[in-house]
């Protein structure tokens, strides 16, 4: 880099030489013939355009002044002429003979006026001859000896820059130093010479010695822009990198000048260059200076136009250290660069992905959406497709955005060019819907894959999963338990989903209520995953079927160990309350109330509060502990009450109510009883004695409500009854009195003592609720709760006390104060609009769906919108009604179908599609019913009614029949539904032409019609088939 | 109101849209209320020496110099008392020049070795005057090789007073550009003395005299200077000032400095309201780098160090190592990795930080603040 050749600038010294040629010399047209004047003649002339041409003479001249002084120049000029030759011809042979000369010179002439120079252009010629160790030899003792200020810098800078173009930096630091240290006051040189350093230091292996060097590199000097510099920086950063010295890697690299910049940095020095040396004398030494300088960086300028682009190497290692020392954001945009600056490189797809890996570590996923989509927008990007696209879909699916996820999801299902890629997606449109609860759409999603892609794994694999998951929510327990059976027998550990299914398929064996396969493989799933996260709730499943088949320790054991294998708060209340009833089944109720104490003080706020305490609370209820149970309820009212999304305070608050108005009632209806028992003799003896008379009183007003232990003594405890009936004194046959009472006989005194005490009893009993009145507390708690801070307390209390009430009590709340209310306030006050206001009281539903959608009371208040929806589109008929309605119903029978209790939902569902007339999704809906042994009886012969008819519809008929069939055989109870089917039956087989069969139902159904004629069907029957 | 992450122009514009709002520049700079540099007395070029000056003209007559009025030389003339001319700076042929002082030659010598007191003290009674004269074109007379040497004497020596007082008289409107170099000088001295109110002033008068360009020029390098210094006001009211500029890049940057400085003051509003009159811009937009400064630093003051990392690491790629305002840089960096968890990250760029710049006061902050095992 650094090899411009030293002649050529010496060739202005021509004019300085001509000064010393001899004028005593003769000009002659023959060399041989010529005087020593002509000759010298000759040479001037000659000289004016070439020293080289003037050669032959100079070489005369210098054989014809053998021995004298004179000869000095001649020698001199003759070096300088080979030096021109060589530079025009590039001939090693011309710079051998200069280094003759000049060598003759320096022998002949050690003190000659010109010895500088020489030895200057000796080292110059040296240098070019690449015999470095002799130019740096010659330059050292110019540097040294030389009283010429610019023959001393020249040859020690030219001697330093030898030591590197050399490959000896490493000799050179001592040298370097010495520049450097007389450099101070000049920032180019410092800055060359801390270049130098650097590079010395670097071949020496000794990197931290640099680093007092790096802060002189900055500024427009030209040493910073060698290019030879900048490639000795570039390769030891690389070789640092590659030693994993990252922060000394990036030192060099910060300070390495890309092509592009060198290139310009030397267009805009030779330009400037150019002009000085135009005002510098041709004779002074500064000329030789700027001249040297020019074609140095000519040179240069040359070199680095003949390197290949580095920018790209030098940018990525950078961003690769960035990277590999975790500066992560600084990594990411680093990339992003590359990518930007580099579109055509070959590593293009690399440095984006490798932008969208670092997003993702720092968790900008704004800036990893639009780098994947900046991939996905690469038509020949696919390398990293695998991780890219499910990463994009899972952004979209973290951001709720449906319609881009979908579109990238059925854009790449079209047809997939990796299974793998395609079974993330599955996953993660999956779990996108399980988010929203949206089972019926997990399970459409999955079915639709899974039957597209049968046997391409592993995205059949998961298709699988997710359908099996998806029939398990929607309680429909035949299908998952089928699925998941196949799922478990196809794969095997190694499959992710593996765990899962292993685990819910017991789930769905236990929805079949399949006791005992459930069980097993709840135990089979304990013991084969015994670190499961599912094991927590798996105990639970093992204890409740224990439980269910009378194992109570068993069962006791398995809920003691759920919260040692679950963090899962719901899971731990659950095993504890579980495990409370099984210790009360076991007869130690009080180890049941330590149990579920113990918990609410273990868990404190993360406990279920309010359900411990009205476990503990019914304990003692269920022991006759009533006043202990109030004490406990209330406390726990007080305390739990101004919570707004402490929702399990309003089941609290309800029982309240209802079994302290329960047991006030029933203890004041025993109490009149058994008053009326003491003093009523005639009464007490008709009663006791009398079953019908007996069984009159307790079915009327007056009996209802009394306490069932009191019945129990009353009427079914003989013990109890033999001492309160009076014994009848038998009459003497003979005189026709009565006759001495035995010791055994019963007094009236005896039998009023023992209703006494129990009336005592009762009197204690409602003694021990009474200060617990509801309507004592909640009129406190109303009062107490009157800040508009307390609103929720306030509100809570006047439902209670509204409860309390059989009036139907007014409105207590607008609409903005219902926007904060709890949710069961909210259903509460809405049930007393829904007549008047219909549409409004929806807003009402809403509040809870928006504002508390974890709340039991969403059930309801989907369940009155839902009903809400369905008689408007009863009234109206329009299908965008029954379609409302379908929504709710869409969403209660997908988010609720492991909760409902009844099929009502699924009913309604069904009665709506067929409306509809989607008979097909109604037939669905309803065989789903079906499915669910939790809804045998009048859940399942409504369903049969319903499936029956839509199948009707549909012109099935013999479908339409069996299934009315199956309802009149199976559900005979149920009057009103099978009443029904005998009608539609009979529609159904006429329609058949069965018409022998239609005489028989009929003639069957006039046998049945002490039950069924006050059925709505009857009339209908009647009037068609005349009964 | 959504930050501005960053610009990808080839990525799609949606990503354009759910970043920074583009808003109009509703509000102008004027409404801003930014601070400003005060107004300060700028030399008149009417005044009368206390001592005339001796000078030879054009012809080597010698004459005194009595003053200026209204730009123009007042001289009067040894042999006829009373008499006054007045004479234009820049006539053809006019040559005037001052007499230098017996033994100029060794006062020069005693300057070349750093003999800075010696040269002053000799110089003075001749430089001094010349002062108000400077508007004088150089080609026209000798004053500026007096008085240049002298000046920069005097900014290198670190008599800031003195200095100041020179260059309160100083035409700075007609000075070329080595003077301008040397007002830097003077500017960072008076830094480094924390002479703060020395510094306002003097940056006021050359923000008073200077074009803007020229201004501008020097201007951002000592406003991160005075913000390593700890003097984010002043800094501001440079930034303020030059917010005022007619030409859009100069504004734009401007704006772009001062909400910064808003930001580090933690005024996040007021930052954010100043920034919001700089449209989006992308990278190859002239102030790329000082936006994504700015939206950095807001995004701390907005507690939001997500973000601000984000903007301030891409500053820091974009960066070269000898941008005045790179330690600041690797200050905010460092606290942003340290802020938000990544030790790894901070310990690494801190190394590399105490490297580059071993003595800055960046460095010394971030190494009293986060008491790291630099």
């Amino acid at each position: 880099m650094n090899n411009y050749p030293y002649t050529r600038f010496l060739a202005l010294l021509v004019l300085i030489a001509q000064s010393f040629i001899c004028t005593s010399l003769q000009a002659q047209s023959n060399l041989d013939d010529k005087s020593d004047a002509q000759l010298v003649a000759e040479l001037k002339k000659r000289m004016e355009t070439s020293l080289i041409e003037a050669r032959p003479i100079m070489l005369e001249l210098v054989e014809r002044l053998k021995d004298k002084p004179e000869r000095e120049s001649y020698l001199f000029l003759i070096g300088l002429s080979y030096q021109d030759e060589f530079a025009e011809s590039s001939n090693n042979q011309s710079l051998t003979m200069a280094v003759e000369y000049y060598n003759r010179y320096l022998n002949d002439f050690p003190a000659g006026n010109r010895v500088d120079f020489v030895r200057f252009n000796l080292a110059g010629a040296y240098a070019d001859l690449q015999n470095y160790d002799e130019a740096i030899k010659f330059y050292q003792v110019t540097y040294r000896r030389s009283n010429n200020a610019v023959y001393r810098s020249e040859s020690r800078n030219r001697m330093a820059s030898l030591y590197i173009r050399s490959g000896q930096a490493s000799a050179g630091v001592p040298l370097f130093l010495e520049v450097f240290n007389a450099a101070l006051l000049n920032p180019e040189l410092r800055a060359q010479a801390a270049a130098w350093l650097i590079q010395g230091y670097l071949a020496n292996n000794q990197s931290d010695a640099i680093v007092p060097y790096l802060r002189y590199l900055a500024g427009r000097y030209e040493a910073i822009y060698d290019p030879a510099f900048n490639i000795t920086l570039l390769k030891s950063g690389d070789d640092l990198f590659e030693k994993k010295d990252y922060d000394q890697a990036i030192l060099l690299y910060s300070f390495v000048k890309g092509r592009g910049e060198i290139i310009r940095f030397y267009e805009v020095l030779i330009a400037e260059l150019q002009q000085k040396v135009r005002y510098v004398s041709p004779e002074s030494d500064q000329f030789i200076v700027v001249d040297g300088q020019l074609k140095a960086a000519e040179a240069r300028l040359a070199a680095v136009k003949e390197i290949r682009a580095y920018n790209v190497d030098l940018k990525w290692r950078i961003a690769r250290v960035y990277k590999e020392t975790k500066r992560t954001w600084e990594s990411l945009w680093a990339f992003v660069h590359l990518y930007e600056d580099f579109p055509e490189h070959e590593h293009v797809e690399d440095f984006l992905f490798t932008a969208y890996s670092e997003a993702i570590e720092i968790g900008d996923d704004t800036m990893a959406e639009a780098l994947a989509e900046a991939y996905m927008a690469e038509d020949s990007f696919i390398k990293y497709e695998a991780q890219v696209i499910p990463g994009l879909a899972r952004m979209y699916a973290d951001d709720r955005r449906y319609e881009k996820l979908m579109k990238l999801v059925n854009d790449y299902m079209q047809a997939p060019k990796n299974f793998s890629v395609a079974a993330q997606l599955v996953n993660v449109v999956c779990s996108y819907y399980m988010v929203g609860a949206e089972y019926q759409n997990v399970r459409e999603f999955a079915e639709g894959t899974r039957d597209r892609f049968a046997s391409k794994e592993p995205l059949y694999e998961a298709s699988r999963y997710w359908s099996g998951l998806s029939y398990l929510l929607l309680a429909d327990y035949v299908r998952a338990s089928n699925s998941m059976a196949l799922f478990i027998d196809a794969y095997s550990r190694q499959s992710v989903f593996y765990e899962d299914t292993y685990y819910r398929y017991a789930v769905a064996l236990f929805g079949e209520q399949k006791m005992a396969d459930a069980e097993a493989q709840f135990i089979r799933f304990v013991d084969t995953y015994p670190q499961s996260n599912l094991r927590g709730e798996a105990e639970l499943y093992v204890g409740d079927l224990m439980r269910s088949r009378g194992a109570l320790e068993d069962a006791a054991s398995r809920y003691r160990s759920v919260p040692q294998f679950t963090d899962n708060a719901a899971f731990i209340a659950k095993g504890v309350f579980a495990l409370a009833e099984v210790l009360e089944e076991l007869g130690q109720p009080q180890e049941a109330v330590d149990e579920l104490e113990a918990y609410a003080k273990k868990y404190g706020q993360e406990a279920q509060l309010s359900e411990a305490y009205y476990r503990i609370g019914m304990i003692f209820d269920r022991l006759g502990r009533l006043g202990d149970r109030f004490q406990i309820h209330s406390m726990a009212i007080k305390e739990l009450i101004g919570n707004v999304s402490g929702y399990a305070v309003d089941e609290l608050i309800r029982s309240y109510v209802t079994d302290h108005g329960r047991y006030e009632t029933s203890f004041a209806d025993s109490l009149k009883l058994i008053g009326r028992l003491v003093d009523d003799a005639a009464f007490r003896k008709k009663f006791l004695t009398d079953r019908s008379h007996q069984y009159q009183f307790m079915q009327s007003a007056e009996g209802i409500y009394v306490d069932k232990e009191l019945a129990y003594l009353l009427i079914r405890d003989r013990a109890f009854r033999n001492k309160i009936i009076e014994t009848e004194p038998k009459l003497d046959p003979e005189t026709g009195k009565p006759l001495p009472l035995n010791d055994a006989a019963v007094t009236e005194a005896m039998a009023i003592k023992e209703l006494s005490e129990l009336e005592e009893f009762f009197e204690s009993k409602a003694a021990s609720i009474a200060s617990y009145a509801p309507k004592l507390l909640f009129s406190e708690l109303l009062s107490t709760g009157s800040d508009s801070e307390e609103l929720i307390q306030r509100m809570r209390s006047h439902m209670a006390l509204d409860m309390l009430s059989a009036e139907t009590a007014p409105p207590r709340y607008d609409w903005d104060e219902l926007a904060i209310a709890p949710p069961a306030v909210i259903i509460w006050e809405a049930a007393k609009h829904r007549e008047t206001r219909p549409e409004a009281t929806k807003e009402l539903y809403q509040i809870i769906l928006d504002k508390h959608p974890y709340s039991n009371s969403v059930y309801d208040a989907l369940l009155a919108l839902g009903d809400l929806t369905f008689d408007t589109a009863q009234q109206t008929g329009v299908d965008e009604d029954w379609r409302e309605a379908l929504r709710y119903y869409d969403v209660i029978t997908e988010r609720f179908a492991l909760r409902s209790k009844t099929a009502t939902a699924h009913l309604r569902k069904g009665r709506i599609l067929s409306e509809l007339s989607r008979d097909e999704e109604a037939i669905q809906v309803l065989g789903q019913i079906l499915r669910n042994p939790a809804w045998k009886g009048l859940d399942h012969a409504k369903a049969h009614l319903e499936l029956g008819r839509a199948y009707r519809r549909q012109g099935k008929l013999d479908e339409a029949h069996g299934f009315f069939e199956r309802l009149i055989v199976a559900y005979g109870g149920y009057a009103e539904t099978v009443s029904w089917a005998y009608y539609y039956d009979m529609l159904t087989l006429e329609a058949m032409n069965e018409t022998e069969s239609v005489r028989q139902l009929v003639e069957e159904y006039k046998t049945r019609s002490a039950v069924l004629s006050n059925t709505e069907a009857y009339p209908l029957i009647d009037e068609k088939y005349a009964l | 109101m959504h930050s501005r992450p960053y610009n990808l122009p080839r990525f799609s514009a949606a990503l354009i849209c759910c970043v920074w709002s583009l808003c109009a520049t509703a509000t102008s700079a004027q409404d801003l209320n930014l601070p400003r540099l005060p107004q300060v007395a700028t030399p008149s070029d009417t005044f009368t020496l206390s001592k005339p000056i001796a000078i030879t003209d054009t012809n080597k007559n010698t004459q005194l110099l009595v003053g200026m009025e209204n730009g123009q030389l007042r001289l009067s003339f040894p042999n006829m008392p009373g008499a006054e001319a007045i004479v234009p700076i820049d006539g053809d042929e006019f040559i005037i020049s001052a007499q230098v002082p017996a033994g100029y030659n060794r006062l020069l010598n005693e300057y070349q070795l750093g003999n800075l007191g010696t040269f002053i003290t000799g110089l003075q009674e001749t430089a001094e005057p010349l002062a108000g004269f400077l508007m004088i074109p150089p080609e026209n007379t000798n004053f500026h090789s007096i008085f240049i040497r002298y000046y920069e004497a005097i900014v290198t020596a670190g008599r800031l007073e003195d200095a100041a007082k020179l260059t309160n008289r100083m035409p700075w409107g007609q000075l070329p550009q080595e003077y301008i170099a040397l007002s830097e000088r003077l500017v960072y001295r008076s830094i480094e003395d924390r002479e703060f109110q020395q510094t306002q002033k003097l940056l006021s008068l050359l923000f008073q005299s200077l074009t803007e360009e020229s201004f501008a020029g020097i201007a951002f390098r000592v406003a991160d200077t005075l913000r390593a210094e700890g003097n984010h006001e002043l800094a501001a009211m440079v930034y303020g000032s030059l917010a005022l500029s007619e030409d859009s890049i100069l504004r734009q940057k401007s704006l772009l400095w001062a909400g910064y400085s808003r930001a580090v003051s933690k005024d996040a509003d007021g930052a954010r309201n100043i920034l919001n009159q700089v449209q989006v811009l992308e990278r190859s937009d002239e102030n790329f780098l000082t936006y994504c400064l700015a939206l950095g630093r807001l995004g701390y003051a907005e507690d939001n160090i997500s973000d601000g990392l984000r903007h301030l690491s891409r500053a820091m790629v974009l960066t070269a190592v000898d941008a005045t305002f790179k330690p600041e840089l690797y200050y905010l960096l460092s606290v942003g990795y340290w802020e938000s968890g990544n030790r790894i990250a901070a310990d690494r760029l801190a190394k590399e930080f105490s490297i580059f710049y071993p003595e800055n006061p960046w460095l010394k902050k971030y190494q009293a603040d986060y008491a790291n095992t630099l």
